[in-house]
């Protein structure tokens, strides 16, 4: 009886020292957490709530810089209309690009890891030396895909100068950024126990079979991942419209982003920016436990 | 125990270098002696490079007894202009003993929002560069005194143009002294000219001689165009015949202007309807990288300008073909075209205790030539401007153009702006509604235009009162 109880009391001690350690390491992060997040959102929570030019101090308004962006700002329907159509088409696109890729890249083959390297680079380079790369190979005059149209007989469209093609060339250039949902991807994929394929081989399934009865349901939890990453980084888009299309022409590519920048810090009306930003995050959680819910329902945790 | 004492120093190590990276790298206090200076402007490279975009410079002595005044100057440049501005502060610091100025260089794309920061944070430094699209919207605020005791005592009033003081006065009071300044051009390719039997413009001429050269010079086989506007299609179009009853607005009365001003519809009709769309004599994009480049290709007789491209374009031109700077066409009814000036000017800031000694450093740039010619900009001191002399002063290599037209241009030139609720209209209802004229030409006209910029830019400024 007493050696249980001096069992318990040390293990008690134990776990009290174990704890404090623990809060000990992870309290860098809290700080910076607290300081550097949770600090600025809720003084852009009360930002918003005020009449803020960024220089002076706010003056408390209640509800109005969310009543005004909501009811007779044109520009922010117009924002996140073509951030809701970049998002619907950028996300699915480039997410089946990475599986492809990641499925390629998953066969054992030489170079795979060149390869694997090569496709994620443009994922870490600068972003701004990748965009100006973009619009030179979109350029209607001098531009690559214009010639290589040529060669074949077609007159190539005005690309990043036009209406109807400028959002579906941001959409073509997000390609170049899966990279890392790729990497996931390939993550996910190796982790299929091979024993299910080769039951599948043996009774004689083909590979469309095993791709959507195994591979599929096997990787689903890596899906719902990569989704909702790039729904959140597709309604963050800013910098990629801002440099190419600087959201023309005629603001068809205006996006979320550049409303809440242009609201800030050219129209100095801080706190409808701030209001703003907040409507953008409570439609991304409200879209993001949306999709989980749905995706939850077919996504295989574990066997 | 000893482990213990290892966990805490690691978190604690872990914390500080969190908290001392959100510091960043602007000046602090401190001096640094004159040796210091390269390690300053290695300071300015780094940051600027890894995008925090400040740097600093205490290029003086130390303020040890209470006899030097130290000021801090923010103002925003490339790498190039922080050295060469840096160095104009080194200057004054050497030829100063009882006043130090420290120089925080800050990367452009990053400037307005460090002001908004050193506003909102009540840390303005005692000079602060401002421009002429901008420096009002501070002023408003209350950011920057007014100068006008100060420059009627040092007799600056005369030495620079009365454009200019308008340009960078707010309700009747000047708040910044113009550093440089200079105007948007008009530039013509003079092989082009002589090939379609023109004579090259060197004095006054009309706008229907601009209309008819821009016609002749086209050829559509050779995919040539008489001249390219571009973005400035929008910009100069709104004060072409300058800031008074031809204006798309009137800013200080916050209305629009747009239907019933028959000066604008005139030259958004000639720009637009007529050259770019019916004649085909200008290529209808708004930026000239959607058509493989400007002026500089030698595909266009005419193009419009800044005059901090003329350096740019020569580099890039080299000896392929002759050009030079065009007088800006005349209307007869309306007047000579005018365009938007750009300064850099220097303002003080309102909570400053050392405005005096901040007000020297600016008169001091102001009068010194070297300082009013080593820029991409021309100088606002007539003195140096009027000087005969400096029509022909060409840096070595550069290109030699007609400087009187661009001096007459600056003279000429109207303020702008472009912050703010007149920003919002700019960009969201006067932009837009003319690239709907450019690219949707079938869609709309341009009556519906105009009513639409009216109707949509005074709910903007009706929204802000």
């Amino acid at each position: 009886m007493n050696g249980k109880k001096r069992n318990e009391g040390t293990e008690g001690v134990l776990m009290r020292k174990e704890r404090r350690y623990f809060y000990l390491f992870i309290s860098p992060w809290l700080a910076g957490f607290f300081l550097l997040t949770i600090g600025p959102m809720l003084y852009s929570f009360y930002g918003a709530l005020c009449d803020w030019d960024g220089m002076s101090a706010p003056h408390f308004l209640g509800l109005d810089n969310y009543i005004r962006t909501i009811g007779s700002n044109q520009d922010f329907r117009r924002a996140l209309v073509n951030t809701l159509v970049y998002a619907v088409f950028s996300v699915p696109t480039s997410m089946i690009f990475a599986l492809f890729l990641a499925f390629l890249l998953n066969k054992k083959h030489r170079g795979a890891g060149l390869f694997q390297a090569l496709f994620y680079f443009p994922s870490v380079a600068a972003g701004t030396a990748v965009y100006m790369v973009w619009i030179w190979l979109f350029n209607a005059e001098t531009g690559v895909f214009n010639y290589l149209l040529s060669l074949i007989g077609i007159e190539g469209p005005r690309w990043l100068s036009s209406t109807e093609w400028a959002m579906p060339s941001l959409i073509m250039m997000n390609l170049t950024f899966c990279g890392q949902a790729m990497l996931i991807f390939l993550a996910g994929l190796k982790q299929v126990p091979v024993t299910y394929y080769e039951a599948a081989r043996i009774d004689g399934a083909s590979e469309w079979k095993k791709f959507v009865s195994i591979t599929l349901p096997m990787i689903s939890p890596v899906v719902l991942l990569n989704t909702i990453m790039g729904i959140i980084s597709a309604f963050q888009i800013f910098n990629q419209p801002f440099i190419m299309t600087n959201g023309g022409p005629m603001k068809s590519t205006y996006m979320y982003g550049m409303l809440v920048y242009d609201t800030a810090f050219y129209f100095l009306r801080f706190g409808e920016a701030a209001a703003q930003s907040w409507i953008l995050c409570i439609l991304l959680m409200a879209l993001s436990m949306t999709v989980m819910k749905l995706m939850n329902r077919k996504t295989v945790y574990e066997l | 125990m000893k482990k213990k004492w290892i966990a805490i120093l690691m978190a604690g190590a872990m914390t500080a270098s969190l908290l001392l990276s959100g510091c960043g790298s602007s000046g602090g206090g401190g001096a640094q002696t004159a040796e210091g200076s390269q390690t300053g402007q290695n300071q300015a490279q780094e940051s600027a490079q890894d995008g925090t975009g400040s740097a600093s410079q205490d290029t003086g002595a130390e303020e040890a007894d209470g006899e030097v005044t130290n000021i801090e100057y923010t103002f925003w440049g490339n790498q190039a202009e922080i050295d060469t501005i840096m160095g104009t502060i080194e200057a004054f610091n050497s030829s100063h003993t009882d006043i130090q100025v420290k120089g925080i260089g800050i990367d452009p794309s990053v400037y307005l929002q460090k002001l908004s920061a050193y506003a909102s944070s009540g840390t303005l430094p005692d000079i602060v560069q401002v421009a002429v699209d901008y420096g009002d919207e501070y002023t408003k605020k209350g950011m920057f005194a007014p100068l006008d005791e100060m420059i009627e005592g040092a007799g600056l009033k005369e030495l620079v143009g009365e454009n200019l003081w308008q340009g960078l006065s707010w309700e009747g009071s000047i708040y910044a002294v113009p550093l440089q300044a200079s105007a948007q051009l008009l530039v013509g390719n003079k092989t082009l000219f002589e090939e379609a039997g023109l004579t090259f413009p060197t004095g006054s001429w009309t706008e229907e001689e601009f209309r008819e050269a821009a016609v002749k010079m086209t050829d559509p086989e050779k995919k040539q165009y008489g001249v390219i506007f571009a973005g400035n299609v929008v910009n100069w179009a709104r004060a072409l015949y300058g800031n008074g009853e031809t204006h798309i607005y009137d800013w200080d009365a916050r209305t629009m202007n747009a239907t019933g001003n028959e000066a604008l519809k005139h030259i958004w009709d000639l720009w637009i309807n007529d050259l770019m769309l019916t004649q085909k004599a200008a290529p209808a994009v708004l930026n000239s990288k959607d058509i493989g480049g400007g002026f500089e290709t030698g595909k266009y007789g005419m193009s419009l300008i800044g005059y901090w491209d003329i350096a740019e374009i020569h580099k890039v031109v080299q000896d392929s073909f002759e050009w030079d700077l065009i007088p800006l066409p005349v209307n007869e009814q309306y007047g000579q075209w005018r365009t938007q000036m750009y300064a850099n000017a220097l303002s003080i800031s309102a909570t400053s205790d050392k405005k005096e000694a901040a007000f020297e450093y600016i008169r001091w740039t102001l009068e010194n030539r070297d300082i009013q010619t080593s820029s991409v900009s021309l100088p606002v001191n007539k003195n140096i401007s009027e000087d005969p002399a400096f029509l022909e002063e060409f840096a070595e290599g550069a290109k030699h153009y007609n400087k009187q037209l661009a001096l007459d241009a600056l003279a000429n030139s109207v303020a702008w702006r472009n912050t703010g609720v007149i920003a919002e209209i700019n960009n969201n209802v006067i932009q837009t509604e003319i690239e709907r004229l450019i690219l949707k030409p079938d869609s709309t006209d341009l009556d519906t235009v105009l009513e639409n910029m009216q109707t949509e830019g005074q709910k903007l400024f009706d929204a802000e009162k």
